[in-house]
Parts: C-alpha cells; sequence; structure tokens
C-alpha cells in the first residue's frame, strides 16, 4: 500500500480552511427528550472586538448532565459563565442574544445577578477554599444568602451531598479547608455551591487539577448529583465529557457545531467537525 | 467504591450475557423436546424466538460499544467487554442451531436406525456444556470453565460413537430388500440424525468457546481461545 503523503498544510492554512467549512453550516442538534432547564437564544459574546461565541442557540436538559467539548480558544468556558452572568464581572465583555432561565431572560433588566448565582452555583477548576474552619466554608455562603436558622443541619447536609461529611465531620471547626487534599478541596467547594440549594450547577473543568483517584470521586458524585440538580460541565477532557454526560454539545471557533447525545456523539458523530476532533485529528 | 456507576454498567454486562445464555439454552432445550415429541408447533415457534435472541444479542454488543467508547476501560474490565462481544455470538449462533433442531424435528418423525433416546442423550450433554460454561462466567469461575473445556473430548467421542452406530446400520440395512418409500424413509432419517449431531456438536464447540474467553476474561490467558 502506497504510504499518505505528508500532510504539507500550515496549522494557520488548516485553520482557515476549517474556518471556512463551518461557514453556513447550522449546528446538528438531537433535542433531548427532557424539559430544559436553561436555554440559549442566539448568544453571542465579545471581549472587546473579538468575538468569542458566534450565536449559540441550546437547551440544557433539566437533571441530566451535559458537557461542553472543543478545542483550546473556541469558547467553551465563555459559554458557560454566560450561564449564570459571571462574565459580567470581566471588564470589556458584551453579550447579544438571550439566556432563558425556566424561561425568563436572565440577562433581562432589573434581574439581579446574585440571584441567578444563587440558583445557577458554579464550581472552578482550581479549588478555591476560603482560609476558614471546614464549617465556615460551607456556612459562609448560607449567611450570605440569608440564611440563618438550622446552619449546622445545612452544613451537614451539603457536605453529605458533596460525599465529604465522613471525611471530615470530626474536626469540621478545627481544621482549615486549606488543610484538605486536592480532591477534597474541591469537593468542599461542591458543597459550598450546593447549600444555598441551587438547581444547577456550572462546573470548569473541575478536576483537571486532581490525581485519577480524585476525579473519579468527582465524577461519581456528579453522577449522584444529577439525581437533584442540572450540571453543566466544560472539559478539555474528551474522556472525561464521555464518561460522565447525557449530552454533550461540540463548540469549535466559537460556534455550536453539533449537540446531541453522548453516546451518539462519541460512536456516531453527524458533523466531519466533531469525528475530526473526537478522533483526534485537530486540537 | 470509585467509578460506581461504570462498575455498574460492568455488572449490568455481565447480567445480561447470562440472561441472554439462560434464554439460549431454554430454546436448545424446546428445539431437543421438539425432535423427541415431533412437535410441530413448538418447532414454528422456535424462529420468532430466534428474533428474540438476536435482539439480546444486539443490545448487548450496544451495551459494548457504549462501555468502550464513553468508559476508556483496561486490563480485566476491556477483557471482559471483549469478552462479551464474542461470547453474544456464540449464544445467537447456538440459537441458530435450536431452530435447526426444530427444522429437523418437523421434517422427519420416526427414528428407524438409531433410537432417539441416543441423540436426546447427546443433546443433554451439549446443553449441559453450556449451562457449565455461562455457570464459570456468572460465577467468574476459571476453574469451572477449564472443566467444560475437558468435556468437548467427550462430548466428541459421543457424537463419533453415534455416527458410527448410524452408519452401521446402514450398511446393515443395505443387505436387506426395502421398498422404494423405506428406503427414502431411512434415507430422510440418515439426514436428519447426522445434521442433529453436528449441530450438537457445534453446540459443544460454542460452550468451548464461551469458557474459552471466560478465562481469557478472568486471567488474560489467551491458551484456550
Amino acid at each position: 500500500m502506497a504510504p499518505t503523503p505528508l500532510d504539507t498544510r500550515t496549522e494557520t492554512e488548516a485553520l482557515a480552511q476549517r474556518r471556512e467549512e463551518l461557514q453556513g453550516l447550522e449546528p446538528a442538534v438531537v433535542a433531548p427528550s427532557e424539559p430544559p432547564v436553561l436555554q440559549t437564544r442566539d448568544l453571542s459574546i465579545w471581549y472587546g472586538s473579538q468575538r468569542a461565541l458566534d450565536r449559540v442557540t441550546l437547551d440544557l436538559p433539566a437533571r441530566r448532565v451535559t458537557a461542553i467539548i472543543g478545542p483550546s480558544g473556541c469558547g467553551k468556558s465563555t459559554f458557560l459563565r454566560a450561564l449564570n452572568r459571571m462574565n459580567d464581572l470581566i471588564p470589556g465583555v458584551r453579550t447579544e442574544g438571550e439566556v432563558l432561565f425556566h424561561g425568563q431572560n436572565i440577562y433581562a433588566k432589573g434581574v439581579d445577578p446574585v440571584e441567578v448565582r444563587r440558583r445557577i452555583g458554579m464550581v472552578f477548576q482550581k479549588p478555591n477554599p476560603f482560609p476558614k474552619s471546614i464549617y465556615e466554608n460551607v456556612a459562609f455562603g448560607l449567611r450570605i444568602n440569608g440564611y440563618r436558622d438550622r446552619l449546622d443541619e445545612r452544613v451537614e447536609e451539603a457536605l453529605r451531598r458533596a460525599a465529604l461529611w465522613d471525611e471530615v465531620k470530626d474536626f469540621l471547626h478545627k481544621k482549615s479547608g486549606l488543610d484538605l487534599s486536592g480532591g477534597q478541596q474541591q469537593r468542599l467547594c461542591i458543597a459550598r455551591a450546593l447549600a444555598v440549594q441551587p438547581e444547577v450547577l456550572l462546573m470548569d473543568e473541575p478536576a483537571s487539577a486532581l490525581d485519577p483517584i480524585a476525579t473519579a470521586r468527582i465524577e461519581d458524585l456528579i453522577h449522584e448529583l444529577k439525581e437533584e440538580v442540572t450540571i453543566v460541565i466544560v472539559t478539555h477532557n474528551m474522556q472525561q465529557a464521555a464518561r460522565v454526560s447525557d449530552y454533550t454539545a461540540f463548540l469549535y471557533l466559537g460556534r455550536l457545531v453539533e449537540f446531541g447525545p453522548t453516546a451518539q456523539l462519541f460512536e456516531n458523530p453527524i458533523r466531519k467537525q466533531t469525528e475530526d476532533y473526537i478522533t483526534g485529528k485537530f486540537g | 467504591m470509585v467509578r460506581e456507576s461504570y462498575q455498574q454498567q460492568l455488572e449490568g454486562l455481565i447480567e445480561a450475557v447470562s440472561r441472554m445464555g439462560e434464554e439460549t439454552v431454554r430454546g436448545l432445550r424446546m428445539g431437543l423436546q421438539a425432535l423427541r415429541d415431533h412437535d410441530r408447533e413448538l418447532a414454528e415457534g422456535l424462529d420468532a424466538w430466534d428474533d428474540t435472541v438476536d435482539g439480546l444479542a444486539l443490545d448487548i454488543e450496544k451495551q459494548c460499544t457504549d462501555l468502550l467508547a464513553l468508559q476508556q476501560p483496561v486490563a480485566i474490565d476491556l477483557r471482559l467487554i471483549l469478552s462479551a462481544f464474542k461470547i453474544v455470538t456464540d449464544l445467537e449462533r447456538v440459537a441458530d442451531l435450536a431452530v435447526n433442531l426444530g427444522e429437523y424435528a418437523m421434517a422427519s418423525e420416526a427414528f428407524v436406525l438409531v433410537p432417539k433416546a441416543e441423540l436426546l442423550a447427546l443433546g443433554e450433554y451439549a446443553c449441559r456444556m453450556l449451562e457449565g460454561s455461562l455457570q464459570a462466567f456468572r460465577e467468574r469461575d476459571p476453574d469451572r470453565a477449564k472443566e467444560v473445556i475437558y468435556q468437548d473430548k467427550e462430548m466428541d467421542q459421543r457424537c463419533w460413537d453415534l455416527r458410527t452406530e448410524l452408519l452401521t446400520q446402514i450398511i446393515r440395512s443395505a443387505r436387506q430388500t426395502l421398498s422404494p418409500e423405506e428406503a427414502r424413509e431411512i434415507a430422510g432419517n440418515v439426514i436428519t440424525v447426522l445434521w442433529s449431531i453436528r449441530d450438537l456438536e457445534r453446540v459443544g464447540d460454542h460452550a468451548v468457546n464461551i469458557s474459552a474467553r471466560t478465562i481469557y476474561w478472568l486471567t488474560a490467558n489467551p491458551e484456550f481461545i
């Protein structure tokens, strides 16, 4: 068999060609059977003059895990932060389109972004516990959000839901959140987010700084939490997306290329671009 | 335990293969019963039953595909999935052989040259081999799997003996003066018996394959494959 000729295109040329292929290409969307809790409608986001997200329309199903995948710079973290108005905190960001939470646009006038973030919580790539006791880490968010009664009970419940209670119950007030291992710190942050009873949990690369066992614990936790919370997870780790999610969205160059059930997207993607990405031909 | 959902999916795969195995044994016994009783209705029902088994096989293949594509299995987990893929094909073939037995049952009622009981005893031996291989898989028992592999020698010998007996009877009957109708009846019956022996021998071979795959899954030893 003759050897395959070497690809002599430069990366820039290849990128230009892929950009051209995307032009005029409608996203391939297999609509979820579950009702949506969050919906984006023609969502576009600019950092200054640079467009990071290009008219993304997507329904995120309730009590399911949706993974957002794509190469670096494709807009997946920008998309995630738009879902609870975290981009508002970044100077120079402009948002167009709508994000509907139970049908209500969270960017509409009069909507309180703090209330939005209480109901749509977030966990970040790097665990960021406060330099306070484990108990206070969880109770902090509760107090800020006006919870005054049954604090002990609420803290315990949040730690239990984050699968951390058994590991920390004996030194809740004695140890700082910073004394925990990386994986425990991340579960503490998840407990902190869960304490205020969010309906949606946004996770931005929640396990990328963790070892395989701690990663597996977080993935197990995601699986358990979806019984009660809608989860949207951004990950650069395609295998993780495949393992933990029910639905997957593939973003590329700021555009939604494909969205559908995870098994379908990884076994029989509709778009060639999706197939090329998940099989490692670019990215 | 970490990756609990994944572990549950693997357990689910073992259960699904075991269930398909039980169903296949049930069908094989129906085929033998149709042969024993010349039960046309039972034999005809095997076609629809075979479609059900094919459906089970497809479901299990989808489970395997999902696990491979989504969970990145390695080591013993990977071997389980690869083995399940192959075992399902063996079971699906055994189901086809059960349908064949039903067809032979319709083709020939009388057993002229060899007693039906001998063929049915061979069928029972094949069923037990298949059950043994499925037990080894379900109970993760490589020693039980080896027992089944060693039983195949006995199975082959029984098949050989029965064929020899049949041919002996053919030669003996050739010395008799037979009417064309009698000769045709004997020929039809000989074909039925020979094909039944061949198919039961194959059931034994599939039981060996299932056992070999079980050993490979549990020990990584490909010796018996």
